[in-house]
Formats: C-alpha cells, structure tokens, sequence
C-alpha cells in the first residue's frame, strides 16, 4: 500500500496563506472524509506556527513542550495524507531543522512541499505591512527594506527552494505562483493537494484589512520605537534567559499587535472621511531597482528550473512612487488630529487591555 | 494653661501650598522645638486635606486617616501651638464646615487664618495647568474657564475672605501676596506663625510642579482625548468622583507611568528646548483675560482696602500671550516626530511598568 502524502506548505508570508489556513482550519471535517488531516496539534491561530518555532528553535518558542511529539501521535498511524501549513517554514535557513521533520516522518509518509511565489517588488512592502502590524518590526520600509536584502536570503526563491531541494528532493517540490485577489486560490491549494472542491467546503474569508503604503508610511512616521541594534540583542538576550520576561513581552506585543490593529482601522478611516490621496508606492525609485536588481538571476533561475520558460513574474513594478514630503497632502490640522487620534487610539485600547486583564 | 493658637494655612492651590508643606513635614521636630505641632493625623499627600474631607463632606474623604475627632485627641494632648494645612479649604464655599471647625477648638484655641493671595488670571491658568496633567480636564483653557470659574470659591477674594472673617473674626486673617520673594518663601510663612527665628529649618527645593502653558496646551492637543463633548468630560469626572473603585484606579494612575503627561513629560521640554523656544506665557486672549480681571477687579480692589491699607494688591501687567494655533511655529515633519517620541516613552514607560512589575512578582 503507497504510503500517504504530507503535504507541507511553507508560505512565504503574503502569498494568501491565511486565506489557506482559514479554510483549512475551517473544513477539518470535510477534508477528514476525503481522507486528509489538517493537525489539530502544533497548531497556533490557523496555521503549524508552533511547531515551526520549535523546530527553528525560535526564541518565542523557547519553554514550551514539544508541539513534534504531539503531531507524531496524531498524524502516525492514522493513515491519512496531512496538511501542514505554516509561512514561518520559509523563514527556516537551515537544513537541520527540515531534516529533522523528514527524518520523523519519513518512514510514513511521502512528504511534498508546498511553496507559493510571489513577486518580491509586490510581496515586500505587503510583507513590511504585516510586520508592522504584528509588531515584528518598528523600522521604516527604507531601513527594513535594506535589512531583508541582506538577511532574508530565502527571499532569492532559489535559495528557498534549493534548501527544500537538498532536504527533500527536487521531485517533491510543487512550486505555484502567487495570483494577487484570485478568488479561487484556496481550489487550486487544493487541487495542488489532490483534493477537488466540488463544493463540500465551506468557504471563510479572510477578514485582514490590508492599509495603503501611504497609510502605512504615515503610521510609522507616527508610532515607532527608536530601538538600536543594541537594544534589540539585549532584549533577545535577556529574553533568552528568563522565562518570566518572555512572557511579559509576549503579553506586551500581543496587546501592541491588538493596539495596532485598532489605530490603523482608525487612521483607515480618517483617511478615507477626509478625502487624502493615499495613492503610490512605499518604494524609492532607487530601492525598487535594488530589489528587482538584487532578485532578477534568482528568479530567473527559478522559471527556467521549475517551469522550463524565461519568467514567471509579470506584473509591472510599481511606477508610482510616495513622495519624499508626504506629509504634505495632510492640512496641519489634519496631521493633528491623526497624531491625537493616533496616541488616543492607543491610551484607550490600552486601558480598556488593563482593566480586562485585571478584571 | 494658657490659650494657645491654630495657625490655619487655607492656601489656596497654587500659591506654593506644596512647598510649604514640603517643609512643615521635614521640620517637624525642629517646630517642637519651637513650640509648634504639625499634626500627624488626618495628613494625606503633605497636608490635613483629610480635616476638610470631613468637615466640608467632600467626595474624596477617606476616614481611614482621621477625622476632627483624631485630630483633636493629637493636638489636645500637648502645650504647642497648632500649624494647620490644606489648600482644599479653598473649595469650601460655605461657612458651616468653618463653623465646626472653630466650635471644636474655641475653646482652648484663637486661630490665625494664613493665606497667600494670587492674581485670579494666574490661579485660573495654574488651576487648568493641573487638571490638564491629572487629566481630570481636556478642555481647551478658555472653555474651561468658562466651565469652571464659577465652581472655585477662592476666586472672588473679598467673598472668600468674608467668609473666614465671619467665622473667626476679621483680626485673626493674615492675608499674604503671593509672589516672588527675595526670602524662601518657608522663611516668610514661619513669620506668618509668629516664628521669627528660622535658624536651624532645612530647607527643601521647590515643590512647583506645574509645566509651562505651551508645554501643557501640546501635549492637550496631541495626546488628549478630545474635548468634543462636555458632557461626557463631565461624567467621567462624576464617576471618578463617587465610584472608590474608579478613584483609586485614577489616583494610583495619576503618579504611575499611565498618566501619559508624566510619562512624556521630558519628551515636550526637549522638543522646545531643541527649537530654541521659550515656553513661558499665557494662553489667554486679551478679550478673556480683560473679563477676567473686570469681572474680579471690585472684589479685588475691597481686599486691597480693607486688608493692605489700600495699596494696590494685584498690579496688573501685560503677559506674554501665546498663539492658540501652538503648532503654527513647527513643520509637519516637527509635529509628526514629537508624536512619535511622545508615543515612544509613553510605551516605553508602559513596558517598563509591566516588566517591573513580573520581576517584582518573581521575588
């Protein structure tokens, strides 16, 4: 009898992966009688995030228990193919890790990797978006921009799949690319999976409102920390070693995250009352050739590797750019009462996080 | 035993009542020496705010820290001399709390009512100054005024005096100018009490902590919830007011790093500094701080006849007025980058709070 399939999608970030997470998470029952587990276990908001953090041995996963042992018990023997999902997959950069998930479940299952791809010019200031909102980063897009370009390595998507590649082998690597508001990109996941949505799931959208680069520009000119490199690495250290300060930051960034949410729902919708021009791109002319520049060879290689043709990206680069003095589209009395609305948004939520805790 | 005297310092706020107090606390073994007693009992913060809590029945009384009767048992049982003070006998409006008080010491006390007078123009800015970083008001300072004049008692000095001359006789007040002296302004109060010797006292900095009006009409505008609605402005000071929970939620914030203008305090003066820009000045109109001064100036000139021999109490000179369009002298980029170092240490202190307080749980 062949053995089942684990299905393992890494992501990245902003390649509609809560949109796949929500839906499987929501479908568990109709994807149980064709046949598929979508793991209960490791299993953190709607996507494998925990067990990714205990895998890469992420500082926010440090004293926990172990999600692997519990997804072994659920998923060995059930005879299943099995789902898996996590963005935070393509931010492994190390073989270890992989080998250590292959190694686990090698013996019972066919493992396959599921990796959407996405245009770095479109996916990044989208993926700076989300990190402000999950407070993964404070930065403006300029600083953050120029610290992906020389940290992020598995945004060259040779480099990504390549690790994949070395771990699991160059057959079981089933690259899609990425269709920006595709309606039915949840289908084609499945379809990938070798499951047909012929109409037994239930639909869910995602509900994440996503803000204007404009808007996005503003927020951060407004409401960032001035961390240097030097307070981030104490901070990581200190985490590291003490138990009580994780959680007091976790707790901390979980309610910043709820803090943020809430002021830029607001800022969204002075914005939209007052009428501001929230049009262009987050980019510099100058840091938009750096990125299609710095990533060109890695796709190509890419399309011609996976996809035997000369390109797969065909968007055009964004040709509309933000203006240096943004400010300026905001009357004096309006950028005050976007600050006001800004620090007042974050007082309220605040207290409103303090009384619900201490009650 | 001889009668001895209540020297009552009625302040009212923002006539250096806290460094007064300040000191009267720090010197109270010096002012046994002396003959004098700062009693212990019903002092909350530095002063007997809690004698007034109960015998002017305010909202804010705690019994837990005395009342007339503890009091009484204290200063009854020694030969000194008695210093009472509390700037909030300022919000009694009536002469019946003045009266129990009299009753319960007349007979083996005279008083001394010790007060320092402050033009109503100054006491108003001060007294908005102060709710504006207890954030017990965000009203603009000329709807305050508007608001409030007519609730502070203090302000009509002639009326207000008239009420503690009814009750303890024109004889025992001591109405003082409030200004700046050459001589600590502590030195000058123990005059007021008949001590003259002010060798041996320790001095203590001064306790002034209003901020520049500029500084306090940025942070309003940026940081402060709008005051849209004066209504509910008015209920949350309600609630605060007659809920103990909510009370104790406001004062425990009122000096933690939750109270935002604390927090961010250094940030503003910084930010004007780094502009080269005095902060000093006054957020009147000309028009407003002409009604003001119509509307006190009969109350005023009766308090300079019958208590300062006629001479002019309140001399009053042009202030420095500042724009109400405060933001009119920064860039947008100056304003964007203040709310953002604002922001900054109000989280900062936020966090620094928390982490302290899970270390202090830890041990």
């Amino acid at each position: 009898m062949p053995k089942p399939t684990l299905y393992i999608h890494i992501g990245p970030h902003k390649t509609g992966t809560t949109t796949i997470q929500q839906n499987l998470d929501a479908n568990r029952e109709a994807l149980a009688k064709l046949g598929y587990i979508f793991p209960a276990t490791a299993k953190h908001t709607h996507g494998h995030h925990g067990l990714v953090g205990e895998l890469n041995k992420s500082y926010w996963y440090i004293h926990k228990t172990s999600h692997l042992q519990a997804l072994k018990s659920e998923i060995i023997g059930a005879n299943k193919h099995v789902i898996l999902s996590s963005e935070g997959f393509s931010k492994i950069e190390e073989a270890a890790p992989l080998e250590k998930l292959r190694d686990t479940f090698k013996a019972h299952f066919t493992i396959k990797i599921i990796a959407y791809l996405r245009q770095q010019d479109h996916l990044l200031p989208s993926l700076w978006k989300t990190e402000l909102n999950f407070r993964t980063t404070e930065d403006r897009f300029d600083i953050w921009l120029d610290n992906v370009l020389k940290n992020y390595p598995n945004m060259h998507y040779d480099h990504l799949l390549g690790l994949y590649e070395k771990v699991f082998g160059k057959k079981n690597i089933l690259p899609q690319i990425y269709i920006p508001r595709n309606p039915s990109h949840f289908s084609s996941f499945l379809e990938v999976c070798n499951i047909s949505n012929d109409g037994g799931f239930k639909p869910v959208n995602d509900k994440n409102i996503s803000i204007s680069d404009y808007q996005a520009k503003l927020f951060t000119s407004l409401f960032r920390a001035e961390l240097t490199d030097i307070d981030k690495a104490d901070l990581t250290k200190q985490i590291e070693s003490s138990p009580k300060l994780y959680n007091v930051l976790k707790t901390k960034i979980e309610e910043e995250q709820s803090i943020c949410r809430h002021i830029n729902a607001r800022v969204r919708e002075f914005l939209i009352r007052e009428n501001i021009d929230q049009s262009g791109s987050i980019f510099t002319r100058a840091h938009l050739n750096k990125v299609l520049t710095a990533y060109k060879e890695s796709n190509n290689r890419v399309s011609r590797k996976y996809f035997g043709q000369d390109t797969i990206f065909t968007h055009d680069p964004p040709s509309d750019f933000i203006e240096r003095n943004f400010l300026r589209r905001l009357s004096k009395a309006q950028l005050i009462e976007v600050c006001n609305l800004v620090f007042i948004t974050y007082r309220r939520r605040e207290m409103k996080l303090a009384e619900s805790s201490a009650a | 035993m001889s009668r001895r005297v209540i020297y009552l310092h009625i302040g009212p706020h923002g006539t250096g009542t806290t460094t007064i107090q300040k000191h009267l606390i720090i010197n109270r073994q010096m002012l046994e020496k002396h003959g004098y007693t700062y009693p212990r009992s019903t002092v909350s913060a530095l002063g007997q705010h809690q004698l007034v809590g109960d015998i002017g029945n305010f909202y804010w009384y705690q019994p837990s820290l005395g009342n007339l009767e503890t009091l009484k048992d204290e200063i009854g049982s020694s030969p000194n001399n008695v210093i009472l003070s509390s700037e909030t006998f300022a919000d009694i409006d009536s002469a019946k709390p003045l009266e129990t008080l009299r009753n319960a010491f007349c007979d083996d006390f005279d008083f001394k009512i010790i007060t320092y007078l402050r033009t109503q123009e100054e006491r108003l800015q001060f007294l908005w100054n102060a709710d504006i970083q207890m954030g017990l008001s965000n009203f603009p300072f000329p709807v305050w005024v508007s608001e409030n004049i007519d609730l502070i008692p203090s302000l009509d000095c002639h009326k207000w005096l008239g009420m503690y001359s009814d009750v303890f006789g024109h004889d025992a007040l001591r109405p003082q100018k409030y200004r700046r002296r050459r001589e600590p302004l502590f030195k000058h109060f123990l005059r007021q009490c008949d001590i003259h010797d002010y060798k041996g006292f320790v001095p203590q900095p001064d306790q002034n902590k209003s901020i520049p009006n500029l500084h306090a009409e940025i942070f309003r505008q940026l940081a402060m919830i709008p005051a849209l609605d004066p209504v509910k402005d008015k209920e949350r000071i309600h609630i605060i007011r007659t809920d103990k929970k909510a009370q104790a939620d406001f004062f425990r914030d009122l000096h933690g790093p939750s109270n935002p203008m604390q927090a961010t305090r250094g940030v503003i003066s910084d930010f004007l500094e780094s502009h080269n820009i005095n902060p000093s000045g006054t957020l009147y109109t000309p028009a407003l701080l002409k009604t003001i001064r119509d509307r006190y100036g009969e109350s005023n000139a009766r308090v300079s006849n019958v208590y300062f021999d006629g001479k002019l109490m309140f001399d009053n000179k042009t202030p420095k007025f500042i724009s109400p369009n405060v933001f009119a002298q920064f860039s947008k980029t100056d304003i964007a980058a203040l709310t953002n170092q604002i922001l900054s240490a109000y989280r900062r202190a936020n966090a620094d709070a928390a982490y302290e307080a899970a270390m202090k749980s830890e041990t």
